[in-house]
């Protein structure tokens, strides 16, 4: 996974409340590999393409919101269904930091997990950026993990919270199986025992 | 977060009124949720598993509910339960598992069986609920001033006004199936409904399992469902996701017992409206949202 430690990119403001996981990838794009190399097109579809795959008016086909790799949200940012393909279509955008004032539970820890930073700032502050990028289109927001600071268009920086153990993982770039597999000796101990006490789950 | 369905559940009624119910009423973000009760546990496990898998509607991580005798006559026998030894080793070990009485929980919620309706929504979240009997709300009444955008939005996606009764809204399509909503006991509950009656706008029927349509078609369920009109289709998530080709078009309106309404789930342009699989059948040999219990058999 690659690790997060400093990070300064084009922001694009998606002035969507309670964006659900199915409008930043609807459900007919989940048996794709997320290798497939049309993955990108997949990130907010319907909003961005009508049914004919021509391009809407949606603020991230307009140049120069097209080279984000930022987004500031509104509340509830990737609630609804889990589905992790969530975080692989901003991913694939290449798309390294999501600014919202609230985010669906699950789809912020698969953030987390895939390396993804999702910050939260006040539903006043994620306003005022949004207005801030909006005035200045191709503006740039440079977010700062190690110091827990972004720093918006305006260059005025806002101080995020993160949990501890989150903070370790990104800025060292950990992920799931890397830190499960640093315990494997344990693991295989405890699978022995849990065997030997439990006959009847295998 | 322990919640706590207590009182007889009105007849006609099933978990998936008591669940969108529940979601219409409480958030449950940063949660885990303990169902209790005597509605819960008056409910078979089919019940409890839609109860469970609407937990994350409400926000929450996952819902549990504690196992009982009934949880264990449902496992004996399945297809990877334990048998013999390891079926009494197994079952020491879930009596074990129920919460202690003397357990305390971050949030306690008490809600009473007996007030709820058959429950239907009518926008892109499945908060936004009313029971049958109601009239879509008005946005206006509403003081927060982010509900009520959400709520205004949510109304021109699904193109209603406020006051609209519920049970005059027309619907194109209906789906019955999904993994909140096609077990056997589903299944039954619908076609009570359809039996000897016609559906009057195109219905899928689609059960959850292998198992599920076996059984379904050993009770003779699918003669029922065919003989309505509707469709019996092979297990699969079909319409509740728009895959297998079951798509709605561009502004069709869908009566589904699926778990999500979000803007574009059933299909770009599709409205979707949860309910029951009773209220599903209602609406389909209706046209439009009905009390299911004016029309059971």
């Amino acid at each position: 996974m690659q690790p997060f430690r400093r990070f300064s990119a084009v922001a694009v403001p998606i002035d969507i409340p309670n964006c659900d996981t199915d409008q930043i990838i609807p459900a007919r794009f989940l048996r794709r590999a997320k290798d497939d190399p049309a993955y990108s097109r997949f990130l907010l579809h319907d909003l961005r393409f009508h049914a004919d795959d021509t391009e809407t008016s949606f603020i991230f086909n307009q140049t120069p919101y097209t080279n984000a790799q930022i987004l500031v949200c509104d509340i509830n940012w990737g609630c609804g269904s889990s589905r992790e393909a969530a975080v692989n279509a901003l991913m694939a955008n290449h798309i390294r930091t999501v600014i919202a004032p609230t985010f669906g539970d699950i789809h912020y820890s698969n953030c987390i997990k895939n390396g993804l930073l999702p910050v939260r700032l006040s539903a006043a502050n994620c306003n005022h950026i949004r207005i801030q990028l909006h005035e200045s289109p191709g503006a740039s927001i440079t977010i700062d993990l190690d110091k827990q600071a972004v720093s918006g268009p305006d260059r005025k920086r806002y101080m995020f919270d993160i949990d501890p153990m989150d903070k370790i993982r990104l800025l060292h770039g950990l992920d799931d199986i890397s830190m499960t597999l640093e315990h494997q000796a344990e693991i295989e101990a405890f699978e022995r025992d849990y065997r030997k006490k439990n006959r009847w789950i295998f | 977060m322990r919640i706590t369905v207590d009182g007889t559940l009105g007849l006609g009624l099933s978990a998936k009124d008591i669940i969108l119910t529940i979601i219409r009423h409480i958030g449950g973000t940063g949660y885990a949720i303990e169902y209790a009760g005597s509605a819960i546990r008056q409910l078979s496990i089919e019940g409890r598993m839609t109860i469970s898998n609407m937990t994350i509607e409400a926000g929450a991580r996952f819902g549990i509910i504690a196992p009982d005798d009934k949880t264990l006559e449902y496992v004996y026998g399945r297809p990877y339960a334990p048998t013999g030894e390891k079926w009494e080793e197994a079952m020491a070990y879930w009596r074990l598992l129920p919460s202690d009485d003397t357990a305390v929980f971050d949030k306690e919620i008490n809600i009473d069986a007996a007030a709820i309706e058959p429950t239907v929504t009518w926008g892109n979240s499945p908060q936004f609920c009313v029971g049958i009997s109601d009239v879509i709300p008005d946005p206006a009444s509403q003081a927060d001033l982010a509900t009520r955008a959400n709520m205004e939005s949510a109304l021109t996606y699904m193109d209603l006004l406020p006051g609209t009764p519920v049970n005059k809204i027309d619907i194109d399509r209906v789906f019955i199936g999904s993994c909140t909503n096609s077990r056997i006991e589903d299944l039954r509950q619908a076609a009570e409904v359809f039996k000897g009656r016609c559906v009057v706008v195109p219905t899928l029927v689609v059960p959850g399992s292998g198992l599920v349509k076996s059984e379904a078609e050993r009770e003779g369920l699918d003669r029922i469902f065919i003989d309505a009109g509707a469709q019996w289709r092979e297990p699969g998530c079909s319409m509740c996701v728009a895959i297998n080709g079951d798509v709605l078009s561009p502004g069709q309106r869908c009566a589904s017992t699926s778990n999500r309404n979000f803007q574009g789930r059933q299909g770009m342009g599709s409205r979707t409206h949860l309910v029951s699989p009773a209220m599903a059948a209602a609406a389909a040999v209706t046209g439009r949202f009905t009390d299911s219990r004016r029309l059971s058999s």
